[in-house]
């Protein structure tokens, strides 16, 4: 078979081993829910400032959307990719967060791809928190091997 | 919330309550003391956690010659190596680090990497991961050990295992006894920048200069302990280091126009330094800020020098658990003195012009700024200085020496023009008050590393969140504040922080953020501030220049602030259960005076109000004319009178039951008080005390702190009372309203229960907050805006 070679952007400049580094985080976190008025599902990403800027620069609108999209889809159970409307971003020193959102989907479950920063760090490691409607939250691990989970819908 | 009335009844009911047949399930474990899980105390280390009448620990002393290759970056040494054995028990071997093995093509390290290969179709691995194999399996890194020998010459016998030497010896080191030896060996520097590593080197191309930031260079005695004799497990990347106190003194030869950084003092400043440098040093001493022993222009002028002859430069250390340093002829160099206890210590930053003008403003402040909060917290800082380097390496500690890795951008087309971001600024004055404070922890409370990265990492991340808020208000610290850590803490895919640093999952969340923010609950929440300040200063100076362990900590924090943590340690530390307590119910009630002429008309007015909607029959019926109203003859005593009207035969039967009454029953029997009970379920697992704010009709609000052993006898499900004067309305109650617990469920934080709107609906509602797109924004004038 062959290999193909990813860029992790900026990898170099990374330490790709672990250190007593204070600004090691290497988390990424989506939450997700489905409004309960409105139907929609709404997806909620939350990462270190520090992470997200050392890949994006700076955080423009247009950047985020368009690498938010190339690293996190969602395929419904047609096999079709859900729309996720990029709502936004908001951003202090510590965290961003990113709002997309996916108006009323009716499939059981999608396949999800969570590869947000894994093209910077090899150790980043993704959580994707399902939070159903009584509170459960059921967590899927998503890293650079295993990029792909199958979710039940909340 | 419901509204109903209390009946008291007599003390024969109450402890009629029925007990669940499930008691363990009942119960729970939440709040079984922890005695089964630590190990037993002994002579060495106490059931107080403070180390026992017997404690002991062994010393390592070094002298070390060593030499820089700048032309290969190499290092060659020899290491003289007095190991006193302090032990109560003869030794038949010895074991010393080779930390750089590790580099080492068929290290375990190199090895034992899993490949992030998908194998799902995609097959694709990244070019680091790649270059990294690839140049790995090319560098000859390693130590070369040339020779081990004792003092008269004679060779010892020695076999390596990956990063681990053990030292045969041919007489057993008995009790009491030292011996001393010496090894020689050599050893390729890696790049860091390409190989990773808590140390290396950089190139600069610009001027063809290299920067050296040198650590686990030389032979290091293994940690020989009561807790886990000798600790020889080898060194595969995260684990990082445990060591033995020693007194250093380093000769470190290096090109003659290179300044050196190092642990321990100058011995020899005249052979080194010039007389100006010398003189700047002891201004530096006196000055309240920092004076520069290197110049920028002096550092230029040296980067383009190409010296051919050596300096050595000679540093002498006492009591430390390691020796790092740096060299290079970039170094600008600044200094300035800061008071602990009684010594002045020499606070001094090495960095190249890349680093400037942002390593000038906040390096060696960063570092005072960390001496003067840690003390505070912990113990007097007690070595004689305290560095920050800028190099390769992104944040790394060392006894008396840090290393730190944010600079400024650089426009190569105007390298006078230097910017940084808001995240560059506070992640260097943030990352070195990291590793500066890592001097108290683990380089002086020597907290086994490779085992337990938590125990300096949490603690450390603890006082640096504390020592930050003091640097301005509102400073943006990324852990420790309770609400950062929730998307975590939901989260199902954790290990529990007592797991062994090789194996966690979320490194950053797990060894970092969750223990510094459980340290920071129990000071904010559980113990109070003054309380535990008090303690976690008793664990620091009975444990330093000791080594703790777990349980040590576990034990004493609890024993010096008289409140019992067993349950804390074993949910926070043991399991990955998480906090989400929710209000369920509040139910409101008043005393059944049993008064027939006050229940009667109260429970006739309940019934009408809250329980007998008129029905639907009787609401088309309004206007219909009945037989009664044209033939009203036809009413008599019921007519009159319905289920709740008072007769004599009840007002004689409240009569003599208050007979029987005694004084005080009789009392409680009038009070008009308004009794509260609220029903909480504990959804999280983690038992937490329970904080309330109670809102008023009145305006009111009130605070209400109910502690955790709450739930000592129901860790699912309590319920618990208050009561309120005649006039006092409960209107609504939330829980953790500081959010101060972590809870991760805020919905249910509530009664009534708020609709609450979602983030993302929260953040379509707010205005879209961009600065500089704002900053950039032209003024308007007035009749624009018209």
């Amino acid at each position: 078979m062959r290999l193909t070679l990813l860029s992790l952007l900026l990898s170099t400049l990374l330490a790709v081993s672990a250190t007593a580094d204070a600004h090691r985080y290497h988390f990424g976190h989506i939450e997700l829910t489905r409004n309960v008025n409105s139907g929609n599902l709404e997806i909620v990403h939350q990462y270190f400032t520090h992470d997200f800027e050392a890949v994006l620069g700076s955080l423009k609108d247009q950047r985020v959307s368009d690498y938010i999209a190339q690293h996190v889809q969602f395929i419904d159970d047609q096999g079709k990719e859900l729309s996720a409307t990029y709502i936004g971003t908001d951003t202090d020193v510590g965290n961003t967060y990113i709002y997309q959102e996916v108006i009323n989907p009716t499939s059981k479950y999608v396949d999800v791809k969570f590869s947000t920063l894994m093209d910077k760090v090899e150790d980043q490691v993704n959580t994707l928190n399902v939070v159903n409607k009584n509170g459960d939250t059921v967590s899927f691990t998503f890293k650079f091997s295993t990029d792909r989970h199958r979710v039940t819908l909340p | 919330m419901s509204f109903r009335k209390l009946i008291l009844a007599s003390l024969a009911l109450a402890s009629s309550q029925v007990f669940a047949a499930d008691s363990l399930g009942v119960t729970g474990d939440k709040f079984r003391q922890l005695e089964e899980l630590l190990p037993t105390p002994n002579s060495y280390r106490t059931a107080s956690g403070t180390p026992g009448h017997a404690y002991w620990q062994q010393q390592a002393d070094y002298k070390i010659d060593v030499t820089l290759d700048d032309n290969e970056q190499s290092l060659t040494g020899k290491a003289t190596i007095t190991y006193i054995n302090n032990s109560p028990d003869t030794l038949r071997y010895l074991w010393v680090a080779l930390d750089q093995n590790r580099y080492k093509p068929n290290s375990i390290q190199n090895q034992h990497r899993t490949v992030s290969v998908a194998n799902d179709g995609t097959d694709k691995i990244s070019f680091a991961a790649y270059r990294r194999q690839v140049v790995g399996d090319q560098f000859n890194g390693g130590n070369l050990i040339k020779a081990v020998t004792d003092p008269s010459g004679k060779k010892l016998n020695h076999s390596i295992i990956d990063t681990m030497m053990r030292i045969d010896l041919d007489k057993p080191l008995k009790s009491g006894q030292q011996m001393t030896f010496t090894i020689d060996w050599k050893h390729m520097i890696a790049e860091q920048k390409v190989l990773g590593g808590r140390g290396g080197y950089e190139y600069f191309e610009r001027d063809d200069n290299y920067l050296y930031e040198i650590a686990q260079w030389f032979p290091r005695m293994a940690a020989y302990t009561d807790v886990t004799g000798w600790n020889n497990k080898a060194f595969v990347g995260r684990g990082e280091f445990t060591l033995e106190f020693g007194d250093y003194e380093v000769a470190i030869t290096v090109p003659a126009d290179h300044i050196v950084a190092a642990t321990g003092e100058l011995a020899n400043a005249k052979d080194v330094l010039t007389k100006d440098q010398r003189k700047r040093l002891e201004q530096a001493r006196k000055s309240d800020e920092p004076i520069y022993i290197v110049t920028l222009d002096e550092a230029l002028k040296n980067e383009k020098s190409r010296a051919k002859k050596t300096k050595t430069w000679v540093y002498k250390a006492k009591n430390v658990r390691d020796f790092a340093w740096a060299s290079s002829r970039k170094f600008l160099w600044d200094a300035m003195g800061v008071k602990s206890g009684d010594q002045t210590v020499l606070a001094m930053s090495y960095y190249p012009e890349e680093g400037t003008p942002l390593w000038d403003k906040y390096s060696t402040r960063s570092i005072v700024h960390t001496i003067n909060h840690y003390n505070r917290y912990s113990f007097d800082y007690p070595y004689p200085v305290a560095i920050s380097v800028n190099g390769p390496v992104g944040g790394m500690e060392y006894p008396m020496i840090t290393f730190n890795g944010p600079r400024p951008e650089i426009d190569e087309d105007d390298r006078s023009n230097r910017t940084w971001s808001r995240r560059t600024k506070y992640g260097l004055i943030s990352v070195i008050i990291h590793e500066v404070g890592h001097i108290y922890f683990p380089m002086i409370v020597n907290t086994d590393e490779r085992q337990w990265t938590w125990m300096d990492e949490g603690i450390n991340t603890y006082l640096q969140f504390l020592a930050e808020q003091e640097w301005e208000e509102n400073y943006p610290s990324r852990r420790g504040d309770a609400r950062k850590i929730i998307p975590y803490m939901r989260s199902s895919n954790q290990v529990p922080i007592m797991t062994n640093s090789e194996s966690i999952l979320q490194f950053g969340n797990n060894a970092y953020g969750k223990p510094a923010t459980a340290l920071n609950i129990l000071r904010e929440t559980i113990v109070g501030r003054e309380q535990f300040d008090f303690a976690f200063r008793q664990y620091a100076e009975m444990w330093k220049f000791k080594r703790p362990y777990p349980a040590d900590l576990f034990r004493l924090l609890e024993d010096a602030s008289g409140t019992d943590l067993d349950w804390f340690w074993r949910g926070w530390f043991y399991t990955t259960d998480n906090v989400d307590i929710s209000i369920d119910n509040v139910r409101h009630y008043t005393i059944d005076t049993k008064n027939p002429d006050v229940e009667g008309p109260w429970d006739r007015d309940n019934h009408n109000t809250h329980h007998n909607p008129k029905s639907i029959t009787q609401v088309q019926n309004k206007d219909l004319v009945r037989l009664l109203d044209e033939r009203p003859e036809l009413a008599d005593f019921y007519n009159e009178n319905d289920v709740f009207s008072v007769t004599n035969t009840d007002r004689n039967a409240y009569r003599s039951m208050l007979e029987g009454l005694k004084d005080h029953e009789r009392e409680l029997l009038e009070s008009e008080n308004n009794i509260y009970v609220f029903d909480f379920s504990n959804v999280g697992g983690l038992v937490m005390p329970i904080i309330l704010e109670l809102n008023y009709d009145d305006g009111s609000k009130e605070l209400l702190r109910l502690p955790v052993e709450t739930w000592v006898r129901n860790t699912e499900n309590v319920s618990t009372m208050i009561v309120r004067e005649k006039g006092k309305l409960l209107t609504s109650v939330t829980v953790d309203p500081h959010w101060e617990t972590a809870d991760v469920n805020v919905h249910n934080n509530h009664y009534p229960r708020k609709i609450l709107p979602s983030r993302l609906e929260l953040y379509k509602g707010k205005k879209r907050k961009n600065m500089m797109k704002d900053a950039q924004a032209e003024l308007e004038t007035s009749e624009d805006s018209e």
